[in-house]
């Protein structure tokens, strides 16, 4: 099966997004944006120029889908500009709708506690900008954490480019064992209920890295 | 040691593919892996320049580029060479007329915040240009975007590539090979010198022969292999 077909068929049969998120995901628009940057602002000597959009699934199951999109423009010295997207849907009354970490992390205290986790992880990253000698970032705002997706085993949280890294070492992410965060997040949320099931049927396909991915799917055939 | 080449190598196991390494040769065919690091530190790019018809011109002396599956960044000999085309590209064309804000979001339209992290650690007016700086200016601000660019050290593994000096003959036929290494020197047999010179680590070139040997024999210009007795 081809699952970016999928992911498309999923897109374009219209799963509910809100207006700012349509606009920014936007690919229509992104390429006009693209073309009309190139032809008035760039120069020559900054080419070859090139916009690449990849969405592809990191879990997939009956009642599951999470998806990763990465939107790589080059319309610039020194290096263009980059954007992550995760999509996780989830099934509920035969409607497919969409999960965001304010349907998880509802009260002050499940945010704080995914704040905080994230912090702690990205500190001990070297490469990141609360590392060396002159950190850049101190506190990581809690604002910056929306990106993310799920796999059979993690909540995945990707941060943009430049937010808590260098845009060149990224995208950095943070993966919170699915475990840990059973007895933190709003368990009793669809979502939560659909995911573990998923994953107590074992009927899915599940990695967030590509390689890992295809090994995994020669080994189980 | 001037590096002369250099060319991507794939991640260490376990590293994403955007933790690809670089592999730096010298002007002797020695190699050096950097591995780790921040992006800029691997291509010695503190900019973070992608491949272009700018940074890889012969006046901006890139000696290679490096990529994963999505981008290809530049790779220059040394930091400075990097640290050079950084600054000729802010002070040329395109920036240098520029304000210092609206330069920082054609650098990097994502980050909104660029313009205000360099404004503090420079002291400079964002509202300026980048032509109107002066010499120590300048050097403030482009140091704020190499800040934020990220410079980190990772790991160097050096690998030397060998001299082989001198060969054993048994009926006029090459059959071990003396290969010079730092603390001396160490006999291979045939086969196993031409497993080290297919992985580029001696100073060889492998003849192969329709009928499916294989010999070495010295490089385009280099001195006959010494017959030792």
């Amino acid at each position: 099966m081809n699952y970016l077909l999928v992911a498309a068929i999923l897109l374009s049969s219209g799963f509910r997004v809100n207006a700012e998120q349509a606009q920014e995901n936007d690919l229509s628009s992104l390429k006009k944006q693209f073309i009309q940057q190139i032809s008035t602002d760039s120069d020559i000597e900054e080419g070859p120029f090139s916009f690449n959009y990849e969405f592809r699934t990191v879990f997939f199951s009956n009642a599951v889908i999470s998806l990763f999109g990465e939107l790589t423009v080059h319309d610039r010295l020194p290096h263009g500009w980059k954007q992550y997207e995760g999509k996780t849907l989830y099934k509920a009354t035969d409607q497919w709708k969409e999960v965001s970490l304010e349907d998880i992390f509802p009260t002050p205290e499940n945010k704080e506690f995914l704040r905080s986790m994230c912090e702690k992880i990205l500190k001990k990253d070297p490469l990141s900008y609360f590392s060396g000698n002159t950190p850049l970032c101190e506190t990581l705002k809690y604002e910056d954490i929306y990106t993310f997706v799920v796999d059979d085993q993690h909540l995945i949280i990707v941060f943009q480019p430049y937010v808590v890294g260098s845009g060149a070492d990224g995208p950095f992410v943070v993966k919170i064992p699915i475990d840990t965060l059973k007895r933190v997040w709003a368990d009793s949320h669809m979502f939560c209920l659909q995911l573990s099931k998923s994953i107590e049927s074992r009927s899915f396909l599940s990695s967030w890295d590509l390689d890992k991915f295809y090994n995994d799917v020669a080994e189980v055939n | 040691m001037t590096f002369i080449k250099a060319q991507t190598d794939p991640p260490n196991v376990g590293d994403p593919q955007s933790m690809f390494t670089v592999q730096y040769f010298d002007e002797d065919g020695n190699m050096t892996i950097r591995s780790g690091g921040t992006r800029a530190w691997r291509c010695n790019n503190p900019g973070n320049l992608h491949r272009s018809h700018y940074s890889m011109s012969k006046k901006r002396r890139a000696i290679g580029f490096a990529r994963d599956d999505k981008d290809e960044y530049a790779v220059y000999p040394d930091k400075e060479t990097g640290r050079e085309a950084l600054t000729v590209m802010l002070r040329g064309s395109v920036y240098s007329p520029m304000t210092l804000r609206s330069a920082l979001a054609h650098y990097e339209p994502k980050k909104k915040d660029y313009i205000d992290i360099v404004a503090d650690k420079t002291g400079l007016d964002p509202e300026r240009t980048i032509k109107s700086l002066n010499d120590k200016e300048f050097k403030r601000f482009w140091q704020a975007v190499e800040f934020v660019e990220k410079w980190e050290v990772g790991r160097e593994d050096f690998i030397e590539r060998w001299i082989i000096a001198g060969v054993h003959k048994k009926r006029g036929v090459i059959f071990e090979y003396c290969i010079r290494i730092s603390k001396g020197c160490i006999w291979l047999q045939k086969t196993e010198a031409i497993a080290l010179a297919s992985e580029g680590r001696l100073h060889a070139s492998i003849v192969h022969l329709k009928n499916g040997t294989a010999y070495l024999r010295p490089e385009y210009n280099a001195k006959p292999f010494e017959l030792l007795t």
